[in-house]
């Protein structure tokens, strides 16, 4: 939660909720996130966590929630191969 | 149903770099990205996409009632011309007409659900500030922009006692609100 909060802050420009970021933040209506800096977050995402997010896993990457789980699971997968 | 977006040129030029690596993978097919790599203006082409994209998200937003980011899954097709462009955007067996509006330091794309033409649709250029539904009202006494008990927004017809859909996009410095006329 925290890496995800330094990573998503040059993007956002409300504080409060960047302060107060937990599990069901949502990037678009809490964070006010445009959306094509949503694209910023995924890229950093991977490159931070030296993971592949698929386009089906990124469709659904709108809150801190679903953001968490998809990094555990392209990490197990990694740690599969 | 109507969709539309507005992207402020020089905020996206400032806010957002299409040119990071694995960017474009992210938002368009392969065949949008040949068109812009073949174009002069690389810039404009980019968030002439993104704005139809963007616009047509909405119409699906709002019939499928679901939230997603997927981009490379509304596939778009245009024609340019002098300040205009007109095109499609393709989801699933769904497939909405577009067209939009390419100003020096602005591009607007409105998408329609079928059954619907551009001679439909009206829209009103503001600026984008803090309190502009207030001000919008102010500045166009014969309508007023209100959200329907499903939170979307209308425009409300003083004369003849009558709401028409609207969508609302606002971008920097940049307000646009498109409405239908009946």
């Amino acid at each position: 939660m925290e890496q995800l909060k330094l990573l998503i802050a040059p993007y956002t420009e409300e504080q409060l909720a960047l302060a107060e970021l937990e599990e069901n933040t949502d990037f678009i209506t809490d964070l006010k996130i445009n959306s094509a800096n949503l694209v910023d977050i995924v890229l950093d995402v991977e490159e931070k966590f030296g993971i592949v997010i698929d386009n089906d896993s990124m469709a659904r990457m709108l809150t801190v929630k679903a953001t968490i789980e998809i990094i555990g699971i392209k990490l197990a997968e990694n740690a599969g191969k | 149903m109507l969709g539309n977006d507005v992207i402020d040129r020089s905020l996206a030029a400032r806010q957002s770099n299409w040119r990071r690596k694995g960017y474009l993978d992210k938002i368009f097919s392969p065949a949008e990205q040949l068109e812009v790599n073949r174009t002069d203006d690389q810039d404009l082409v980019v968030w002439l996409i993104w704005s139809m994209k963007e616009a047509a998200y909405k119409i699906v937003n709002r019939t499928m009632g679901k939230r997603f980011f997927d981009p490379v899954a509304l596939v778009c097709d245009f024609d340019m011309g002098q300040g205009i462009a007109s095109g499609t955007v393709s989801f699933q067996q769904k497939v909405f007409a577009t067209s939009t509006e390419i100003g020096p330091d602005f591009i607007h794309t409105i998408a329609l659900g079928h059954g619907l033409a551009f001679s439909d649709v009206e829209v009103v250029h503001g600026a984008n500030q803090a309190g502009y539904l207030q001000r919008f009202n102010l500045e166009n006494p014969a309508i007023r922009l209100q959200k329907n008990r499903e939170l979307l927004p209308e425009i409300y017809h003083h004369g003849r006692k009558e709401a028409t859909m609207a969508s609302i996009s606002h971008h920097g410095s940049r307000l646009c609100v498109a409405f239908l006329r009946n």
